[in-house]
């Protein structure tokens, strides 16, 4: 990732000051603007601000405070100035710029009934930077095939585990094909431009030879239309949850499908107590259950539990058991 | 010989007085043209950034192509600007648009700040401010057009009159 497509979408000075600390790219996950408030930056999985010396800091004090001028002029950056054409992304929260980052908006949020209508005063921007890191599904795909097939693949973690990570890396995998199978016919239904981070239409992600995308579609229309018009071997979804996300599942299930999702839960356990995945996983639709370690190791697998719920892999503080 | 040279210096002196009056009401009715035409720019923006959704870059481009005034060079420019990235405001990068580009005079201090205020309608990070910045552009450069237009009347032709007849009254003097 070059580091300068991101510092451009800053103010000269942020993003001067950014380029001073001489950030490795691909160790950045995210850049915090706040109205009136220090600059913050995630790096290396750790909090720092950023000082107006070209340096990040631990201690807030030292932090350079965004001003709101600041905070105008990076939306006209992000968004070629023109917020205007940005209508339906403001309205869901976000922004995905060029390399498939997406830019966080809080502000006031203007009300239409139940709906949201916009956000006016946007004051906060949480720019979480998309990093693509190709072969972390190495470990876990040859668990997930099955005489040649791949099996419908859950993976659990908790918020910020890795999970998209690992399954734009997999919708890769399934896509080229390899050792572990043939090339497959990928649909994914990318509702919040992260697996792929379709820019203008545009994958800014690579996520294989054999794949479409649907994006900015949401997961239980999107995964109706790719069956009806895509043909795909294989569908992909991030983040289920809702019951018309279900329904579309067993949709997805008796049309002989096969389906990679995500969903947040730290453990089975945990997702057997969720009323819309109960019923799924009681009629035992999923095969693999991939369970990551969460925020304490990101993108670690914890275990690889087949649909009757034996371990095939096992990582128990570090140390790998294989079963 | 000095009779011919006479006629013609005669036909000369009231010949560019009566242009110099054509030239007056010239730039009076191209004010007229180039504010009526900011005008219409501001209804074609508003249909490209409201309805359409275009970019601001493409919009000016797109609007650019139909302006037969100066107000097309600066939109091209500006469109150019935004692209290249270059870390300005839209508000530096439309001052520095319409910089150079109008002609000497043209425009009252009003009009020319008014033009200059139009950089709040086409990029605002409001988009609800946006709309509204639009609407009251319109009404004001509605205003400015009909002033224009009032004063081209009235004094326009009065003008060239006044030139010629100058012009005739300045060739009686000398001949």
């Amino acid at each position: 990732m070059q580091p300068e497509m991101i510092y451009r979408l800053l103010p000269a000075q942020i993003g001067r000051m950014l380029a001073h600390c001489a950030l490795d790219p691909e160790e950045l996950q995210e850049i915090r603007l706040r109205t009136g408030r220090p600059v913050m930056v995630q790096y290396q999985g750790r909090e720092y601000v950023l000082c107006s010396s070209g340096r990040l800091s631990e201690h807030a004090v030292e932090g350079y405070n965004i001003a709101e001028d600041e905070i105008k002029e990076t939306l006209e950056y992000i968004s070629g100035y023109s917020l205007y054409a940005f209508d339906e992304e403001i309205r869901q929260g976000f922004l995905t710029v060029s390399g498939g980052h997406r830019i966080g908006l809080a502000g006031h949020v203007v009300m239409e009934g139940n709906r949201i209508r916009c956000i006016r005063y946007i004051s906060f921007l949480n720019i979480r930077l998309s990093h693509q890191r190709k072969g972390c599904a190495d470990l876990v795909i040859p668990y997930l095939y099955e005489k040649g097939e791949l099996c419908h693949t859950l993976i659990l973690s908790p918020p910020g585990g890795g999970k998209t990570t690992l399954l734009r890396d997999l919708i890769r995998q399934v896509s080229n094909g390899g050792s572990f199978g043939a090339g497959r016919k990928v649909g994914v239904v990318d509702e919040r431009s992260e697996l792929a981070g379709a820019y203008l239409g545009v994958p800014q992600n690579d996520l294989g030879i054999r794949t479409d995308v649907l994006d900015g579609c949401t997961k239980a229309e999107g995964m109706r239309m790719l069956l009806r018009s895509m043909s795909p071997q294989v569908i992909a979804v991030d983040e289920l949850g809702s019951n018309e996300d279900q329904e579309a599942v067993e949709e997805v299930f008796h049309c002989g499908c096969r389906l990679l999702a995500t969903v947040h839960g730290a453990s089975l356990e945990e997702l057997k107590q969720k009323p819309q995945l109960k019923e799924l996983l009681g009629e035992g639709m999923f095969e693999r259950y991939v369970i990551l370690s969460g925020r304490r190791k990101i993108g670690e697998v914890r275990e690889i539990v087949n649909g009757q719920g034996e371990a095939l892999y096992l990582c128990d503080h570090g140390e790998t058991v294989c079963v | 010989m000095r009779v011919i040279i006479k006629m013609i210096g005669m036909c000369c002196i009231f010949l560019s007085c009566n242009l110099a009056g054509f030239g007056l009401e010239r730039r009076m009715k191209y004010r007229c043209l180039f504010l009526r035409e900011v005008k219409e720019v501001l209804q074609l923006m508003e249909n490209e950034m409201i309805w359409h959704r275009t970019t601001l870059p493409e919009a000016l481009i797109t609007v650019s192509a139909d302006c037969r005034t100066s107000l097309g060079p600066i939109l091209r420019c500006c469109a150019e600007r935004i692209k290249e990235r270059d870390g300005q405001s839209f508000g530096d990068i439309w001052h520095s648009g319409v910089d150079g580009k109008i002609p000497n005079g043209l425009l009252s201090a009003a009009e020319y700040q008014a033009l200059l205020d139009l950089a709040t309608a086409f990029c605002n990070t409001d988009a609800v401010l946006q709309k509204t910045q639009i609407q009251k552009q319109q009404q004001r450069f509605d205003c400015l057009y009909e002033r224009a237009q009032e004063e081209w009347k009235e004094k326009g032709c009065l003008y060239r009159r006044l030139f010629g007849a100058a012009g005739l009254a300045i060739v009686i003097l000398l001949f």
